[in-house]
């Protein structure tokens, strides 16, 4: 069980994976310099965790209490599109493997084009997906 | 009397490199910030942008580089801003980009997503870091309102010039 925290930086978003509580966050901009080196450890990381699940056959506790996958995504390249789409597959094996996820997708008022892209990888990821409308940038 | 106001907002001519994509991205954030009142447009503008500069970055041949000026225009033609990106390429990669644009060209708002479906499903990332999305992106972001073009301006090399316009 760990927490792993990566800060933002102009080109990164924030990233929060904490397997305790079953809280997985990703918020900012994504437009890294080197896409596959942010993105390949976070992928190793979710499918680490996937792995523990199914080795240890007893996660009641995010059958009761659900695993939140939560995006407050700012803007985001094509290149971090692929890789959203990957964290959101292995959101799915997570859902295969009988955890009860929850998708949180946050998106401004004004931005319809943000609710449509969560539109789109939820329909690509065969996950269902609750929206919500952010009040400002820093909004939890 | 029917008149034109054609109005060049945003200008760029030189040589990319990662400092100056940058820059120009710093500038053309700025830019839709303080210039373009609905946000939806803002955003559009700057994905287009980021997509087509990236892709100017991460796909000019070495050998081109130090000849490559690129030129990078936002216009305010009547009510349509019009961002024009130039840059110089072997003819020979041409084949490849025309393939691709003539994929999607004419492709309704419907097959556009299809298509980006279909191609965000099978991306693999090249050691470039692209995805091979982002000129399907620019379309899906403008209604499919590009245009472009192959200028001969030498034996083997010519201009890519990729145009992308949004009505206000």
């Amino acid at each position: 069980m760990s927490k792993i925290i990566i800060e933002k930086t102009d080109r990164t978003p924030e990233l929060i994976i904490d397997t305790e509580n079953g809280f997985f966050s990703m918020q900012y901009d994504s437009r890294p310099e080197d896409v596959r080196k942010f993105y390949y450890p976070i992928l190793e990381k979710l499918k680490s965790i996937i792995e523990d699940i199914k080795k240890v056959g007893n996660f009641s506790y995010f059958k009761e209490k659900p695993f939140v996958f939560t995006f407050k995504l700012g803007y985001f390249n094509s290149s971090s599109a692929k890789f959203i789409l990957d964290i959101l597959n292995i959101v799915k094996s997570f859902k295969e493997a009988g955890v009860n996820v929850e998708v949180n997708w946050y998106y401004f008022e004004d931005e319809d084009d943000m609710k449509e892209a969560g539109e789109d990888f939820s329909e690509f990821c065969e996950v269902e997906f609750n929206y919500f409308i952010m009040e400002d940038e820093d909004d939890e | 009397m029917n008149t034109t106001s054609n109005k060049v907002n945003f200008s760029f001519l030189g040589q990319m490199n990662p400092e100056v994509l940058e820059k120009l991205l710093v500038d053309v954030k700025s830019f839709v910030e303080n210039n373009i009142k609905k946000t939806a447009i803002k955003r559009r503008m700057y994905i287009v942008a980021v997509e087509a500069l990236e892709n100017i970055f991460r796909h000019t041949n070495d050998k081109l580089k130090k000849l490559n000026n690129i030129k990078f225009s936002i216009k305010l033609v009547d009510n349509t801003y019009v961002l024009e990106f130039v840059n110089v390429i072997f003819c020979k990669e041409s084949e490849e980009l025309k393939k691709i644009l003539c994929n999607i060209k004419d492709k309704s708002k419907g097959e556009i997503k299809e298509l980006y479906k279909a191609t965000i499903t099978k991306a693999q990332i090249t050691p470039k870091g692209g995805a091979g999305l982002g000129l399907i992106e620019i379309a899906k972001v403008s209604n499919n309102n590009i245009n472009y073009k192959f200028n001969n301006i030498g034996d083997d090399i010519c201009e890519f010039v990729l145009e992308v316009k949004f009505d206000l």
